[in-house]
């Protein structure tokens, strides 16, 4: 008898489909080589190509898509002009959504709340935001972003991964593949989710996925409280020593499963089994706010007290990139306001005016600034019309993705500026249109990255965060 | 499932993204669920024969269905021995409790008004006393965490 033949699979050693799997791995990894090559040359750090002014990103997202009427773009004439139809001229003829474009006349809606001067810049903020406000002169402004999709789903996910659809990598996955971590005990790339929020709009993981990189880069979404893991004790009876001891076994089993499969993702999930090891230390000591002084808490406001507010996230976020975490995302819900936006508004506001401010001002006085870049915006802005019914003192606004605000500071960026302008209607903009792809190709420069060369091939392409567009936008960098 | 990433099941979804966080591991290693299983795998494996080697093939076998390769039993039967030679201590009171896993999703209106009442604190899973089987527990559950037992291909 003949013992079976190896198959042909066996004795090549790849498979068609781990060939196929693995280049695409291959040959990131190869472009990666080129640059960490560059790094060399110049003796940068890591994953950059020219010196980085920003270390760390905090992006605060606003999901659901503030209006800018009421928080970072005034416009008077809306107000002079409240409940008069928005001219055609005006309009020429775009696309609204389905949930205004019935409406037999488009009202204008002048903004409820009034805009004041604000630092030696004068840059003007709504009274919603006035602590923001305190901070102008380390903001900048800008009132001319544009998307792309005109609904949350698609627009959010264009903002987090480059795409309107799912499946690429974010852009904390994108920053944690190019530039690693800088702290092997904690995720480079960690997400908080507000729990005061109204959670109108859903929110979805992948939205911090990895996409097609290597799936270690994903976000990491901390809960609240002080286990924003869970499961971090080992059972009793298993000391840290045994503990140790089945990481070693497991590192041997996934080493010949690798082996046999071929396939990266088993390294992922080794890692991923060590990270975790670690985090089972320094989790505990990163989330104990408990060691804050009054004043810091004090700054942050009363709701910082209540674990996972989105004040106790900004204060968490600051406490992560000190340990130096790459980056970090909140995420705030509750910002679609179709209707009854003044009280809906206030409500938005005054959960995250305060402690936005406050992160700035923390990391201003730790020296943090200077090296972190801070970002706070939505996925899209508003309409300057009312959707639905309006009064004297209600209105709603509809989704409005061609053009709206959002602020960023820190890293390199112009403090008390505001770039871009808008029309006095706020429909159209007017002057320096930055997109979605344009903030995300400024976000890579400041970390030091260009985003042409940051690429990863898959499916027989090389892809980008900005894809085949954006432009940095040098006007916003000091 | 959370954890995972699994789809909401809201929308059809073609191809499940891959997804591989440390919380995963964590989950695989000390959820009571699984620590359960581990525990339970152990006490019906230890009864198919006195041989431990031959107890971690019969879980090998059971979780993964294929014999470990001998580079995966010789790790497991190290394993064993090491664990054996050290039996688990246990303390007197563990610090921090960790949460109980989310119960399935329930619709928003109960969720609404079962908000606020807080779940009672659980305690800590135990791995059993003796050090035969306690040796074995951690070897079922280093089986459950493994790429071979996690991963489908």
């Amino acid at each position: 008898m003949h013992p079976p033949k190896p198959s042909y699979d066996q004795l090549m050693g790849h498979t068609r489909r781990h060939f196929l799997g693995a280049s695409a791995l291959g040959l990131g990894a190869l472009a990666m080589r080129g640059i960490v090559g560059d790094a060399r040359a110049a003796d940068l750090p890591k994953g950059t190509h020219f010196p980085a002014k920003a270390k760390r990103v905090i992006y605060l997202f606003q999901a659901g898509g503030p209006s800018q009427f009421e928080t970072l773009d005034p416009k008077p004439l809306l107000r002079e002009k409240h409940t008069q139809p928005l001219p055609d001229s005006v309009r020429q003829g775009q696309r609204l959504t389905g949930m205004s474009g019935y409406q037999a006349t488009l009202p204008l809606a002048g903004s409820f709340v009034d805009f004041k001067k604000y630092g030696k810049s004068g840059v003007e903020y709504s009274d919603l935001l006035s602590h923001t406000g305190e901070v102008a002169d380390d903001l900048c402004v800008i009132r001319s972003m544009h998307t792309e999709a005109i609904n949350h789903d698609p627009a959010i996910t264009f903002f987090c991964s480059g795409n309107q659809v799912a499946g690429r990598p974010s852009m904390g996955a994108w920053a944690s593949y190019g530039l690693g971590s800088m702290n092997e005990n904690l995720p480079a790339f960690i997400v908080l989710v507000s729990q005061d929020a109204s959670k109108d709009q859903p929110l979805y993981s992948r939205l911090w996925g990895a996409g097609f990189l290597p799936s270690e880069h994903q976000g990491v979404q901390f809960k609240a409280g002080k286990e924003p893991v869970l499961f971090l004790t080992n059972p009793e009876g298993v000391s840290p020593h045994a503990r140790r001891g089945m990481l070693d076994a497991l590192g041997k089993l996934n080493a010949d499963q690798r082996a046999a499969e071929l396939d990266p993702e088993v390294d992922a999930r080794l890692a991923q089994a060590e990270m975790a090891y670690r985090m089972q230390t320094s989790v505990p000591e990163v989330a104990d706010l408990s060691k804050e002084s009054p004043a810091t808490l004090a700054m942050y406001g009363e709701s910082v007290k209540s674990p996972g507010s989105f004040a106790a996230n900004c204060l968490q976020a600051r406490r992560l990139i000190e340990k130096g975490v790459r980056f970090v995302q909140l995420f705030h819900q509750g910002w679609d306001q179709h209707g009854g936006l003044p009280g809906g508004i206030k409500r938005q506001c005054k959960q995250t005016d305060q402690a936005s401010a406050a992160l700035i001002k923390d990391l201003k006085q730790r020296g943090l600034l200077e090296d972190t870049l801070v970002i706070w915006g939505g996925e899209f802005g508003r309409t300057a019309y009312s959707q639905g019914k309006i009064t004297k003192d209600s209105y709603g606004r509809d989704h409005h993705p061609r053009c709206f605000s959002l602020w960023m500071a820190g890293a390199g960026v112009k403090g008390g500026h505001v770039h871009g302008q808008t029309d006095e209607f706020g429909y159209n903009i007017v002057k320096d249109p930055v997109h979605v792809h344009d903030l995300h190709a400024t976000m890579l420069h400041l970390l030091g990255v260009d985003h042409e060369r940051q690429t990863f091939k898959f499916q027989g392409r090389y892809y980008r965060l900005t894809d085949v567009a954006g432009h940095v936008v040098k006007a916003v960098i000091a | 499932m959370l954890i995972f990433d699994a789809g909401s099941r809201e929308v059809c979804q073609p191809k499940r993204l891959n997804t591989n966080t440390p919380l995963q591991a964590l989950v695989l290693l000390n959820n009571p669920g699984f620590v359960e299983a581990a525990k339970n795998l152990a006490t019906k494996v230890s009864k198919v024969s006195a041989e431990p080697s031959a107890q971690i093939v019969a879980a090998f076998r059971a979780v993964c269905t294929r014999d470990p390769r001998p580079a995966e039993l010789a790790a497991l039967n190290e394993l064993y021995a090491i664990q054996k030679a050290n039996p688990p201590q246990f303390a007197p009171a563990p610090a921090p409790v960790p949460k109980p896993m989310p119960a399935a999703k329930p619709d928003a209106k109960a969720k609404k008004k079962a908000a606020p009442a807080p779940a009672p604190a659980p305690t800590l899973p135990k791995i059993p006393a003796d050090p035969a089987l306690a040796a074995l527990t951690l070897v079922c559950s280093t089986i459950l965490a493994s790429d071979a037992a996690v991963t489908s291909r």
